[in-house]
């Protein structure tokens, strides 16, 4: 909270092109990939605000790498700017400011296995971490995603979700909510998925990211597999205009999820009844 | 050192005849800050402006930057900062504390380029209350007073003949020092202004405001929120309301982005692209405004995000008390002390 931070104006977007457009996920709850170059350094969990002209800015976790020398976003077609986003093309121009927030603690996490916990578009900052620790696979432990969506249309990075699966230094569980001709992953909720592979707790650090309503789920399922409110971290969202702590609307208690935020630990958040409703 | 001015609309003329000097104006039944005309300043009809000082360094809306296509791309374009030198005269003490709390949010983790570029070229000469201006008033039960300097760089009581002027930062004594107008004032003066001061702030009613008893789950909420309409009034006429929001208005080839003030009692607010709304509900929202005022900030800052103006008493069109809200949590937590 005290560290002053040194920008001339924050609320200055920097133009930049789109490098590349990838359609992730089609039909009504559209994602889209957009890949523009690395403006800043940053950490796996920070975000940044994207500016469409003429339709204004959303904030949006970044789900590259910093060891990667790109900056990504993977995009749900909702409201007003992303359905603006969407219709973009490479070569197009959109705006860019930040990192903003405080990203995940993961010097601390060294040594640990992670548990990546993931529902819908959820999986963008997870796919941050999850690279930047397969770019730095010998200083954590076991790594274990797993991810759910509606439908198999509906997972997102399906190419990286078919690579992980190949690879042998971290194992991805994936599920569907409803029943599908082929699918050999795990039928049900993400939850339900997470108590059928019921994880040991030990010297583990789980991260969630998703709907709302998965997140509450999959941390009442976490305490009953004996992980502790410290072990645990989500990343929140809400709407947000300025992303430096001044026009109030992601306010939670005392902290701005903005700036104090999007990372936090259960053991943090359990404080604020309303931050986890 | 305290000084004095005899006259204080020849001090104005003076002061305006510089800088941009901004007075309470009255225009029909609405007192606020406007450019100094010449109209002579009275202060026995001005008990406090209708709404507070702020938008002199915070305006209602404000363009950002502007944006413009062009054959390589877009083009952003700052707009210049407001770096007149400006002059306030006549805030109360309240209204000038909420220039500090304001300056809490606007500096902080990251400084805000506009407000600062007002801010520092912004004199502020606060004027005290020889009389509490309204029933309203509950400056003293947030650690405040009808006299206190906080915000200020000159706090000014009106005497018999003329106007005590104190010098409280750097800015004002220099100010202060470079009129003929102004000469040191006596002791007999200085022992006046004090006694007002003391008087004064018996005079404001006093209610104890415990931040630890204010409940989060608590029925009173449904219950404010059922008289809430949601107009806002309460944090846009706040002297320390902050919350803004920022949108773009043009087309996709050039436009401008602008700021304009928000308030936490809008439904939309909080509404997320997806109909999630952390704070779907009026109660909940006249909760987080509370909340934030009492606790919230005063976590962060050690000081409440209330400066006891009485605006959103006074000026509430279903007479929701914040006053009534804090007693209420106040007896409360004594009755559950005394009756576990």
């Amino acid at each position: 909270m005290t560290t002053k931070i040194d920008v001339e104006n924050p609320y200055l977007p920097v133009p930049l092109k789109l490098e590349e457009v990838t359609e992730e996920v089609s039909g009504p709850r559209a994602i889209k990939r957009f890949k523009v170059k690395k403006l800043f350094d940053y950490k796996p969990g920070q975000c940044a605000m994207l500016s469409v002209f003429g339709h204004g800015e959303v904030m949006l976790a970044i789900s590259s790498s910093p060891t990667r020398n790109y900056l990504e976003f993977g995009v749900l077609k909702m409201g007003i700017v992303t359905n603006a986003l969407h219709d973009l093309k490479q070569g197009d121009c959109i705006g860019v400011r930040g990192p903003f927030g405080n990203g995940f603690p993961l010097k601390e996490w060294k040594g640990k296995n992670i548990l990546f916990i993931g529902g819908g578009i959820g999986i963008t900052p997870l796919r941050s971490v999850i690279y930047y620790m397969l770019d730095h696979r010998d200083d954590y432990g076991k790594l274990d995603l797993i991810y759910g969506a509606r439908t198999s249309a509906d997972l997102c990075y399906k190419k990286d979700l078919e690579e992980l699966e190949k690879r042998d230094d971290i194992s991805a569980h994936l599920s569907i909510d409803v029943k599908e001709e082929d699918w050999k992953g795990y039928t049900g909720f993400v939850p339900a998925n997470l108590l059928e592979l019921a994880p040991p707790s030990v010297n583990t650090i789980a991260i969630t990211c998703g709907p709302p309503i998965m997140i509450k789920f999959v941390i009442q399922d976490l305490l009953k597999l004996k992980f502790s409110d410290k072990q645990i971290f989500t990343t929140l969202e809400r709407r947000m205009k300025c992303g430096v702590g001044k026009c109030g609307r992601c306010n939670i208690g005392n902290l701005y999820v903005c700036k104090d935020g999007p990372v936090f630990s259960y053991d943090l958040l359990k404080k604020f009844p309303e931050a986890l409703e | 050192m305290a000084k004095f001015v005899e006259d204080i609309n020849k001090l104005l003329v003076e002061l305006a005849s510089k800088v941009e000097l901004y007075v309470p104006t009255t225009n029909k039944s609405i007192v606020n800050f406007e450019k100094f005309t010449g109209e002579p300043f009275e202060a026995e009809k001005f008990k406090n402006s209708t709404e507070p000082i702020k938008k002199i360094l915070f305006p209602e809306s404000e363009i950002l930057y502007f944006y413009k296509k062009d054959e390589n791309g877009y083009k952003f374009e700052q707009v210049p900062l407001d770096e007149k030198k400006k002059i306030i005269f006549g805030a109360r003490p309240c209204d000038c504390a909420g220039v500090e709390r304001l300056d809490r949010v606007f500096y902080g983790d990251y400084m805000d380029p506009y407000y600062d570029a007002r801010r520092k070229n912004t004199i502020i000469i606060g004027l005290a209350c020889n009389e509490p201006p309204y029933h309203s008033c509950f400056c003293t039960s947030v650690d405040l007073s009808p006299s206190s300097t906080v915000g200020m760089d000159v706090l000014a009581t009106q005497l018999e003949n003329g106007y005590l002027l104190e010098e409280i930062s750097d800015k004002g004594k220099e100010l202060l020092g470079s009129s003929e107008l102004v000469r040191d004032a006596n002791e007999d003066e200085v022992k006046k202004a004090k006694k007002l001061h003391e008087e004064s702030h018996k005079k404001v009613k006093k209610i104890d405001i415990d931040t630890n008893a204010i409940e989060f789950e608590s029925d009173l909420w449904g219950r404010e929120g059922k008289r809430c309409i949601g107009c806002g009034t309460c944090t846009f006429l706040c002297p320390t309301c902050h919350c803004f929001t920022i949108e773009y208005v043009g087309s996709t080839r050039q436009g401008r982005v602008i700021r304009s003030w928000d308030t936490c009692q809008f439904q939309a607010y909080s509404l997320e692209a997806s109909g999630f709304n952390p704070r779907p509900n009026k109660g909940e929202r006249v909760r987080q405004r509370l909340h934030h005022k009492y606790r919230y900030f005063a976590d962060n800052f050690g000081e409440f995000q209330c400066v006891g103006c009485g605006r959103c008493v006074n000026l509430c069109p279903v007479n929701i008390d914040v006053r009534e809200v804090m007693v209420y949590f106040k007896k409360k937590k004594q009755k559950e002390e005394v009756i576990p």
